[in-house]
């Protein structure tokens, strides 16, 4: 793969985060229970401050990069909190990929203070989820070698 | 790399990054002297940690860390360390046993900081 539309990516991200929200949190309904929408979920998970909630938050980004992109990642996450003495998450999650294969770290890129190997994202709603499945999967595949076009 | 000269970085480090005023404030006593509460100065254990592997690799890699909880209240002692070579990309410290990136390890005296910078300098190819 040489290059990938980002119009394109877009769309495939915003598809991936539905198929794999769907499949973590929907997929065991009652019969007549409504199926839980993606913004209310995670701003449950972040107003709740439940911890549970929120790292299902992270593992579904992290699983819908991995659709988006057609590759299996190495995770480590970290749902951020405002206090350092209880966890209170403000919203903030950030995510390490690493490519099993080649052991290289995918999410590594230059920040305002040099090399951080951390991709951090605000995600308190479906559209701001779908933004860093997007943008995490753009970096990603940057760091494959794969441009991102359009 | 010998352990005294790991030890003596390590306290190097140490008094210019967290620039203690007393001379008994050493990284050993930090260590040693530790209470797992919210008081705990994570910061100025992990930074040592780190930069005395930059310093004694001569090479500024990429890390991240964080230090584990027992409970909601108090820390475990334990702390995680990722550390990337940002040339070559490599996540130096996968385990590709247990697929794992991180190392995690007990930070609860001056020979396990000895132990974890000796074992993070190997990890970097530094002998």
């Amino acid at each position: 793969m040489t290059g990938v539309n980002l119009d394109e990516l877009k769309k495939r991200a915003r598809e991936s985060f539905l198929e794999v929200f769907n499949e973590e949190v929907n997929s065991d309904l009652a019969e007549g229970e409504e199926p839980e929408n993606p913004t209310s979920f995670i701003r449950f998970a972040w107003e709740d401050a439940d911890p549970c909630l929120c790292e299902q938050v992270a593992e579904i980004i992290e699983r819908s990069v991995e659709l988006t992109v057609d590759r299996v990642f190495l995770w480590a996450h970290i749902v951020e909190s405002a206090d350092a003495e209880r966890f209170d998450p403000d919203g903030w999650y950030s995510f390490i990929a690493v490519d099993p294969e080649t052991g290289q770290c995918l999410t590594l890129h230059d920040d305002y203070r040099g090399k951080t190997i951390l991709a951090r994202f605000r995600i308190l709603d479906e559209q701001e989820a779908v933004e860093a499945v997007t943008k995490l999967s753009c970096l990603i595949l940057e760091n494959l070698g794969v441009k991102s076009e359009g | 790399m010998e352990r005294e000269k790991i030890r003596q970085t390590l306290e190097e480090v140490y008094r210019e990054l967290a620039e203690p005023e007393e001379e008994d404030d050493t990284y050993a006593a930090l260590l040693k002297d530790w209470d797992l509460g919210f008081d705990y100065p994570i910061l100025d254990i992990a930074d040592t940690i780190t930069e005395t592997v930059n310093r004694l690799a001569g090479k500024q890699f990429a890390w991240y860390w964080e230090p584990l909880l027992r409970d909601e209240y108090a820390y475990s002692g334990e702390f995680a360390f990722i550390m990337v070579d940002p040339e070559t990309r490599e996540c130096l410290t996968l385990d590709c046993e247990t697929l794992s990136v991180a190392v995690v390890t007990t930070l609860e005296n001056i020979e396990q900081a000895v132990d974890l910078v000796s074992y993070l300098l190997k990890c970097a190819g530094v002998k």
